[in-house]
């Protein structure tokens, strides 16, 4: 009996052993663990001993049991993480096939760039006005000092309308009509960008058609000084950390003293090269304290309030921080040219 | 302002090391921005005066003649030479062995080698203006052609580079419109001196001697009709001999970008960049009656001016006149029936102050544009009108051998005061943010050569002088201070006073967020020019008298295609996708924030615009899945998402009849029954006008969205009862919108349905002809329990009949 036990622990293991992945298990399983199973026949078997015998040898069987048992789980074990991983062999791709893309959508480099300078300002406690395009004379030149033959009139040449309308040359017209809303009241705290029209011919650094942002603030006791730290604080957010600004004597009609804004040049760092013509310096913008015929046409008393004022290219700006060398592609839109603005949207 | 710096050398003390770069730099930093550098020539070497001794003909070639030079070094020179003007006795400008010059064709700079031409040694070569590297257009009429003859006085063996001054830089100052007073070398002094503080010697160099005193009186009368002339001086000049100018004189005009013409003509240029003061000569003989009456033009009198031009007159413009007629425009130009010429001994010399604005305006309207008639629309010192006139004369005297015999006539209508300006010394720290000490500020002004008198400790009077006419208020002077004293010396402050909030407007949030929903949706924004052609309208279809049609219209356009204020977006999106096809650019997906712009009182009403234009294909996208063309439903989806974002709801779509549209694919799109814009495919006809291919096209009406948009947000709370969800599939006959039958569903009266959904639209086998079979999922859900079976039958059974009656629709079963 000991040695049928034997023999049939050695048959059922080693067919076990030939069995390959899932087939055959389940019948091995039948034929020797299952209620008519050769396992259970030979506890069937057991009728035949001698009681004293019977103990012992159903032991053995017992064992013979757990042991085939044992060896089964593991074995089916085994089949099914084969069968797993076939199927993850078999459903395996090539990850570096390209994905499934969503059309990308970019800003405008010009919004982009106002955005930026709008939120700038709005944390120095600014507020965005707006105005129209088509602009009265009296609020683009008049009510800005520059009263009719003006020879400053000749630094904008206009698209007139009428003789008393024009497409606004600037957007300083939103300051005037800011003011006289205001009616007197202080802080004036105000950034304007927009549409300017000039009659230029559109060639690679001009545009009949341009965007400008300005900028102005009227309040008791408003310094020079102000105008720098705040143009100061503009650049270095705008541009880089490490950047600097300086200021140049100038001369627009509606500032009084006027400056001109120079940046370090952002392609040199302040070396001196072709683009800064050696100088280490790049113009961004005009600037001034708010001459007082413009407060006064306004109607603020200009012994009593000081105002600083100034004006940037909306493209410059862009030019200047992306690199951007011909003023056309901000309006001829090609593909090729918004697509690269992807980072900024 | 070109200025010559060998010029400036003579005018200012310069200090040791100082160059033309380097001042330049001084006076950008001042205001003035100096950003080109010239050469009057680009630099030869080697090259000496010389005369020419002997001219016989070449043995072997018609046009060359060899010739024996004397350069000053004692044995002269053979040279060959096949200019047509060399000639015995003449001198030129002759070029050694070694010597660098330009070759007169390609402009190339080469050396001068020993050589043989057609068998004869050459030791060097005579040059003409083009070999020097001058342009010849700045050099007297004829002087460029062949050997550049020298004068008689011309000393031989003296470097050509120095003895014509080649060496010489100008510096191209860019003057602001109020820095007139640069116009002129003595303004140039001035602002030198100042920025620099280093001592004024303009007016030693020159100075003028004077009105000869105890002359007869002229036989000159000068009479002013007209106040747009506050002075006029004339001064009668005999025994004038008409000739070329100096060499001198000649390069000086030349390095200020002026050509000579002759001596009469150049020192009235000369002095006019001296003094800034424009001057005028007129043929004594040929002023009528020996009157000059300064007038306003006859409508309609004619001039022939000096550039051969007849120029009909009107009353607005001023002229000089004699007894008969007008011999020149006040300030603009002169007529040729009084000019100067060779023959020409006795002169009538004009200095005078006319108004800015008359001349301003006449200049305009001729179309001229002079040296002096710059200088007068900026206005001239009124001082200098009579210093300027007396340098004249005696520059006259020197280099055209005039004599004087008569006193000068004058007639002044007005004279003005020097302008007095207090300056409050506080004041200006305050509005400068500066600390700058009296001690300073007087110092400047003394560098300015502004008259200051201290009327309290901190308040100085200060006199204007009259050559500075841009300073008018007291802001002016704290320019000055400030400039002078260095824009670098402004500390860099931040603002005081109240803390201010800074925020955006409603309209302005909606219009960011509305850019970037754009280009989340996969558009790229673009920007497109406002002015624009009238003729889209038509290609269009936008019919006669439509609204679209009144354009705001320029008085005069630059050119036809930028005539008008766009009253439409579209074009501007189709010329951008026109641009990107013909790149080959076929899939296109754009959006513009834009204004149009429409005709009232007293100003265009500007209306802002979301217009969004697709082309091609726009999906999701996969490298190995077909593409796939955008459609209808691409562009209503991106519309309603728009909606959808800007909380609008109760959006309806009804059929467009706008002629650019397709009329089967376009709608118009409603709220609360107002039109907010609207969206479809482009008619194909109108593609095909403008070869574009299928392309879809919304726009939305900003001012609607403004007023429509809720982006207010009240949080729901989360169902706490199970939904019912019953399907509905119906029979509908065929043109049955499926939109109305959504709307009806909802508005059945089923209180308690919360969604519908359209899952399946077919027609076909299975579907009785002229029908389709529509299903759609329905949920129902109470907030408060949970409903029954009985309840949403109910519910359901409403809606059915609702659209059974409304729409013959017939339950499928």
């Amino acid at each position: 009996m000991q040695e049928e036990i034997l023999k049939l622990r050695e048959r059922a293991l080693q067919e076990l052993q030939v069995l390959e992945g899932n087939e055959g298990l389940a019948e091995w399983k039948v034929r020797y663990l299952g209620k008519k199973g050769e396992v259970t026949a030979l506890l069937r078997g057991m009728g035949a001993l001698s009681p004293e015998e019977r103990p012992r040898v159903g032991s053995l069987v017992n064992e013979l049991r757990e042991e085939l048992e044992t060896a089964y789980d593991q074995r089916e074990q085994r089949a099914k993480e084969a069968a797993r991983n076939q199927r993850l062999q078999n459903e395996s791709i090539d990850i570096t096939l390209p994905g499934r893309t969503l059309p990308l959508g970019t800003l405008h480099p010009l919004a982009a760039v106002i955005e930026e300078i709008e939120d700038i300002f709005l944390g120095l406690g600014f507020t965005v006005a707006e105005g129209p395009e088509v602009e009265l004379e009296q609020y683009n030149f008049e009510m800005l000092n520059l009263p009719k033959d003006h020879p400053a009139r000749d630094m904008q040449d206009t698209f007139y309308i009428t003789e008393e309308m024009l497409m606004r040359t600037q957007t300083s017209p939103v300051q005037v009509r800011t003011l006289l809303e205001r009616q007197g009241q202080v802080p004036v705290r105000i950034i304007c960008p927009g549409k300017v029209y000039r009659r230029d011919d559109d060639d690679a650094t001009h545009s009949h058609m341009f965007t400008q942002c300005e900028g102005l603030v009227v309040d008791r006791n408003v310094r020079m000084s102000d105008l720098k730290g705040t143009l100061y604080s503009f650049a270095r957010h705008f541009f880089n950390e490490e950047t600097n600004i300086r200021f140049r004597p100038s001369f627009f009609p509606f500032t009084e003293p006027s400056v001109e804004v120079d940046l370090v040049c952002v392609h040199c760092k302040g070396e001196g090269c072709r683009i800064c013509k050696h100088t280490g310096w790049i113009e961004i913008l005009g600037a001034g304290m708010v001459h007082p015929r413009v407060l006064e046409m306004a109607g603020y008393d200009p012994r009593e309030y000081t105002g600083f004022a100034f004006g940037m290219g909306i493209e410059r700006m862009a030019m200047l921080k992306f690199g951007i060398d011909n003023i056309r592609n901000f309006y001829v839109n090609d593909v090729r040219f918004l697509s690269q603005f992807k980072v900024r949207s | 302002m070109k200025a010559s710096y060998r010029w400036i050398q003579e005018i200012v003390e310069l200090p040791e090391g100082m160059t033309p770069e380097r001042l330049g730099e001084a006076l950008t930093n001042g205001g003035i921005p100096v950003e080109a550098f010239e050469k009057l020539s680009p630099g030869i070497s080697g090259v000496v005066v010389a005369r020419v001794l002997d001219v016989i003909q070449h043995p072997n070639a018609d046009k060359l003649r060899i010739c024996s030079v004397d350069t000053g070094d004692g044995e002269p020179l053979q040279i060959v030479c096949g200019a047509a003007n060399v000639a015995a006795g003449v001198k030129v400008p002759c070029a050694k062995i070694g010597a660098a010059v330009f070759d007169r064709h390609s402009g190339e700079k080469f050396s001068i080698k020993k050589s043989k031409l057609r068998g004869v040694e050459s030791h060097g070569m005579l040059c003409s203006a083009d070999e020097l590297g001058l342009d010849s257009k700045l050099l007297p009429k004829g002087a460029g052609e062949g050997l550049l003859l020298l004068p008689e006085d011309a000393p031989v063996g003296e470097e050509i580079a120095r003895y014509m001054g080649l060496d010489d830089i100008t510096l191209e100052l860019e003057l602001t419109p109020n820095r007139s007073d640069c116009l002129s070398m003595r303004g140039v002094a001035h602002e030198i001196a100042a920025v620099l503080n280093i001592p004024n010697r303009f007016y030693q160099a020159a100075s003028t001697t004077g009105t000869d005193v105890g002359l007869s009186a002229s036989d000159l009368k000068v009479e002013i009709q007209s106040d747009a002339c506050q002075v006029y001086f004339a001064q009668v000049l005999e025994d004038v001999k008409v000739g070329p100018s100096p060499i001198w004189l000649q390069m000086r005009l030349a390095a200020e970008g002026i050509r000579s013409i002759n001596n009469v003509v150049d020192v009235t240029n000369l002095v006019m960049l001296e003094w800034g003061q424009p001057l005028h000569a007129f043929d004594y003989d040929q002023v009528q009656g020996g009157l000059i009456r300064v007038r306003m033009a006859g409508e309609g009198e004619e001039l022939v001016t000096l550039d051969g031009q007849s120029r009909k007159l009107a009353s607005t413009m001023q002229v000089i006149a004699d007894q008969n007629r007008a011999i020149g425009i006040a300030g603009v130009m002169g007529g040729e029936n009084s000019e100067v010429r060779d023959a020409t001994t006795k002169i009538v010399l004009e200095s005078a102050s006319f108004d800015p604005r008359v001349t301003r305006r006449t200049g305009k309207a001729l179309g001229l544009s002079s040296e002096a008639q710059k200088r007068f629309e900026k206005g001239v010192d009124p001082t200098a009108v009579q210093t300027a006139l007396h340098r004249a004369v005696d520059l006259l005297k020197q280099l055209a051998g005039a004599t004087v015999s008569t006193s000068p006539v004058s007639q002044q209508l007005s004279s003005t005061d020097p302008l007095s300006l207090s300056i409050d010394l506080g004041r200006m720290n305050r509005v400068l943010g500066t600390d700058i000490a009296k001690k300073e500020v007087l110092s400047i002004l003394k560098r300015l050569e502004f008259e200051a008198v201290e009327k309290s400790d901190q308040v100085l009077l200060v006199t204007i002088p009259a050559r500075r006419s841009d300073i008018t208020i007291e802001e002016d002077l704290y320019e000055e201070v400030a400039r002078l004293s260095g824009y670098d010396q402004i500390p860099m402050t931040f603002l005081q006073g109240g803390v201010t909030q800074g925020h955006l407007t409603r309209g302005q949030k909606i219009r960011r967020k509305l850019r970037h929903l754009g280009s989340s949706l996969g558009l790229s924004e673009v920007w497109t020019y406002t002015l624009t052609h009238p003729k889209w309208l038509e290609e269009m279809g936008v019919a006669e008298g439509d609204p679209l049609r009144d354009q705001v219209a320029l008085l005069s356009p630059m050119s036809d295609e930028r005539q008008v204020l766009r009253t439409a977006l579209l074009p501007s999106l189709i010329e951008v996708l026109q641009h990107n096809l013909s790149r080959k650019h076929t899939d296109l997906a754009i959006f513009e924030i834009g204004k149009t712009y429409h005709p009232s009182n007293p100003l265009p009403i500007e209306k802002w615009s979301f217009s969004l234009l697709i082309s091609g294909t726009l999906s999701m996208r996969h490298a190995l899945e077909p593409k796939k063309p955008v459609d209808f439903f691409t562009v209503k989806g991106m519309v309603q998402t728009i909606l959808e974002r800007m909380g609008i709801e109760g959006v309806r779509y009804v059929r467009s009849d706008k002629p650019w549209l397709h009329p089967g694919r376009s709608a118009r799109i409603l709220v609360k029954g107002s039109e907010i814009g609207y969206l479809g495919e482009l008619h194909p006809e109108t593609a095909d006008r403008w070869e574009v291919p299928e392309t879809y096209y919304a726009e939305l009406d900003l001012r609607a969205i403004f007023e429509f948009a809720n982006l207010e947000l009240q949080v729901e709370p989360l169902p706490r009862f199970p939904a019912s969800e019953r399907d509905l599939a119906v029979l509908l006959p065929i043109g049955t919108p499926i939109g109305d039958v959504m709307d009806t569903i909802r508005e059945a009266g089923a209180s308690d349905l919360e969604s519908v959904a359209l899952f399946d639209i077919y027609q076909g086998a299975q579907v009785p002809e002229g029908k389709k079979s529509a299903a759609f999922s329905l949920i129902y859900r109470r907030s408060d329990r949970t409903l029954t079976d009985e309840e949403v039958s109910k519910q359901h059974d409403r809606i059915v009949s609702s659209i059974a009656e409304q729409y013959g629709a017939e339950l499928r079963k």
